[in-house]
């Protein structure tokens, strides 16, 4: 490949050029500037304030992605685009897949915002947790569920709005236990979540005088073909299926569940994310009948979520899902907490998310922040074909979880 | 160490690919002199950056060499060796998650985490490599692909040591016990990683110039006759997988500080991709040209990558296509070219490229 003089020399120049712009629009001040540095949006009590959404817009995860900015932006939409009296200039940033995409891409955000709103990868969270700390700003979660992450890796700045991964499954527990169903097979994927959904199903399940038929875990993200598990669920005499799955392996394995004729005779029950959103859809007939638990559905009996779900429906032509609901009581929380503190910081925001009580206009019904993380109602659903279409109905209320 | 006098090596950093000295000796000292002043430059320019450059910048700048450290230790196996690997990641990851759990269990006082990550990396390489040298082209291939996404398992199933999908949290670089303070961290950072860095990249410098590293040169071009004339391929293969292993480790437990969470990703398939990458848009066998590429592999994945809505992936595929078709021995080539723009001597890794000029 022998390239001519002049384009050589013009690939070159092009090269320099583009070098050289990268390296000006680079410059600024030096980072040895220490209190320069922290232009962070507005900052003091005027002027808009500057909210990092942290939502995945590349990989596997981009369907929760474009729910959870859905649902930030309808409650913006509805509010002027203010925040606490304030207009508010949403930077989006991707996460991508992973915490290598993810961690990065916070790292960078964070000293251009006030507060950063999101993130669905519990590794990405946990990853940045203590940058919260040092920067002392404020993390509002919109989805990951790592327990640690208002637990064992919590500080003062890092708050979350959705759930964490014992909530559902605990329910559930001890749903089943109190209905003397006899014994119960776990299966999920083989990864944190997974396990943390185990274990607090498991723990509230034998607490109730339940026991386990067995228990298996299964290759995470790269199972295709559940049938050897089917099987080992099938000779294992339970009574019933457990399970968590979300995403792509909700749909296969609830398929396979129904082909492999295990429905009717082992009903499966699962943490909520089973039958959520999209993934219905791929599932069809096979999840009708499946129960799940989850703090939220779009069939909740209460006005604000009457109005949310017209809401999101009119300007998104789908129903909302728990992920896009999430982050719509994200912004709600925030504009309390910002109208209480009349400020952006990190301490006062903390203070102020502290004393904010019950957020009772909710969606998903009245909750309360209980250790950073929502004490909230967990519902009994059922998935029901309605004209055609599949909704998780509800059952019944279970009570409210808070930190387990 | 003793090659670096001597001046039949002496050989300019672009034509580095070749194991022949390209120049007469009565140049090559001028030249010496010569090349070495742009290293000197770039060297003074790094130092200074953080005076100069933002805090982001410097923060993907610190990315850049730690994962540009990691790209010159894969060239060494690559560019120099000939080895083609697959599963590099994997020695990235172990010493990622020994100086997690160094600076965990024991110190996060540098450098102590990254020498063990080093170290782990090494004996990591000398277990694996013993078996994975002795295949050659595909068998190697799909052996090294093994190695990275075993190690890759191991981090996601052994999760009372490594903590799973979640990761692992590691405390900040810090001398001795108390953190950097908050202003300077970003900066004191960079300038332990250049530190370590420009150590790193000046031993693999000085062992691919070295009549070790000429023959591995010499394996790499055609190992046949390396064998006829008395040396014993293997055991050269092994050390440069073992030494290449090693700086792998080191790379990864630069990388456990500066980002502060490991996790299975860091030892996956797709981080050996992107480095391989890196080579292929840097030009391999120059050890300097991959540090280049995965600087563009960092500043279009971990500082534009997040405000492309989701399109990341496709701009950081879409520069790989071009790079390959404008630039076929990367920004390496480019600099050959002004080199010596009309003697333009073709000694690419590339096969067909000799035939072609």
């Amino acid at each position: 490949m022998a390239l001519p003089d002049l384009s050589r020399r013009q690939l070159l120049g092009a090269v320099g050029v583009g070098a050289g712009g990268l390296a000006l629009s680079a410059c600024g001040g030096g980072s040895l500037g220490g209190d320069d540095d922290d232009n962070g949006g507005g900052g003091g009590s005027d002027g808009p304030i500057r909210v990092g959404l942290v939502i995945p817009q590349a990989g596997v995860y981009t369907p929760l992605g474009v729910d959870m900015e859905a649902g930030w932006q309808l409650w913006l939409d509805q509010h002027d685009g203010q925040i606490g009296g304030r207009d508010v200039e949403t930077v989006t940033a991707d996460e991508g897949e992973g915490p290598d995409t993810g961690v990065p891409a916070i790292q960078q955000l964070i000293s251009d915002v006030d507060v950063v709103v999101g993130i669905v990868n519990s590794a990405t969270a946990l990853g940045v947790a203590e940058l919260f700390a040092e920067e002392q700003k404020v993390l509002l979660i919109g989805n990951a569920g790592a327990v640690a992450l208002t637990g064992d890796a919590s500080n003062e700045y890092v708050w979350r709005v959705s759930f964490n991964n014992a909530q559902n499954s605990y329910a559930m527990g001890e749903y089943l236990a109190g209905q003397d169903i006899g014994s119960v097979f776990i299966i999920c994927p083989d990864y944190a979540a997974g396990q943390e959904n185990i274990t607090a199903f498991t723990e509230a399940f034998e607490a109730g005088g339940g026991t386990i038929a067995g228990t298996a875990l299964t290759p995470f993200g790269t199972t295709q073909d559940f049938q050897p598990f089917l099987s080992q669920i099938q000779g294992s005499g339970a009574a019933a299926t457990f399970c968590f799955y979300s995403g792509g392996e909700a749909v296969t394995f609830v398929n396979q569940y129904d082909d492999f004729g295990l429905k009717a005779s082992i009903p499966l029950y699962g943490s909520g994310f089973l039958t959520e959103g999209s993934v219905l859809e791929g599932q069809g007939p096979s999840a009708v009948g499946i129960r799940t638990t989850m703090q939220y559905s779009t069939e909740l009996d209460n006005e604000a979520n009457a109005e949310f779900v017209q809401a999101y429906e009119e300007a998104n032509g789908s129903l909302p899902t728990v992920f896009a609901m999430s982050m719509f009581d994200a912004a709600n929380v925030l504009d309390r907490a910002v109208t209480e503190a009349g400020d952006v910081s990190g301490d006062a925001l903390v203070e102020a998310l502290g004393g904010l009580g019950a957020i009772d206009d909710s969606p998903r019904g009245s909750w309360e922040f209980e250790d950073q993380n929502p004490k909230q109602t967990i519902y009994l659903r059922e998935v029901v074909d309605e004209g055609g279409t599949l909704i998780n109905s509800v059952v019944e209320e279970l009570g409210e979880y808070g930190t387990i | 160490m003793s090659a670096t006098a001597h001046p039949t090596t002496d050989v300019p950093p672009s034509t580095g690919s070749t194991a022949v000295p390209a120049s007469p000796p009565s140049s090559s000292r001028r030249r010496g002199l010569l090349g070495a002043l742009p290293p000197a430059v770039v060297l003074v320019v790094l130092a200074f950056v953080p005076f100069f450059l933002a805090e982001d910048p410097t923060n993907i700048l610190t990315r850049i060499l730690v994962f540009g450290l990691f790209a010159v230790s894969l060239d060494l196996l690559v560019g120099i060796t000939g080895l083609p690997s697959l599963g590099h990641a994997a020695y990235f990851g172990v010493g990622a998650y020994t100086a997690a759990l160094v600076a965990d269990h024991w110190t996060p006082s540098a450098p102590t985490p990254v020498l063990m990550a080093a170290a782990a990396g090494a004996v990591a390489a000398v277990l694996t490599g013993w078996l994975a040298v002795r295949s050659h082209g595909v068998f190697f291939l799909m052996l090294t692909l093994a190695i990275g996404e075993i190690t890759s398992q191991l981090a996601l199933q052994l999760d009372d040591v490594t903590g799973g999908s979640n990761g692992m949290s590691v405390p900040s670089v810090r001398f001795g016990s108390e953190p950097f303070d908050a202003d300077f961290r970003i900066a004191y950072t960079y300038w332990y990683v250049l530190v370590v860095f420009v150590i790193a990249f000046a031993a693999m410098w000085l062992i691919a110039r070295s009549p070790f590293g000429l023959a591995l040169r010499g394996i790499r071009d055609n190992e046949g006759r390396m064998r006829s004339l008395g040396y014993t391929p293997f055991r050269y293969k092994y050390v440069a997988y073992v030494l290449a292993g090693g700086f792998a480790g080191l790379a990864g437990g630069l990388f456990a500080q500066v980002n502060r969470l490991v996790s299975p990703v860091d030892a996956g398939f797709a981080l050996s991709a992107i480095t391989l990458l890196a080579l292929v848009l840097g030009g391999a066998g120059t050890l300097w040209g991959p540090v280049l590429g995965m600087a563009v592999v960092v500043i279009v994945r971990d500082y534009y990558g997040p405000d492309l809505n989701g399109h990341g992936p496709l701009v950081l595929g879409i520069v790989f296509v071009i790079a390959v078709y404008v630039l076929p021995r990367g920004f390496a080539g480019i600099a050959g070219l002004l080199r010596t723009p009309r003697r333009r001597r073709d000694r690419s890794i590339v096969p067909g490229e000799e035939r072609a000029a």
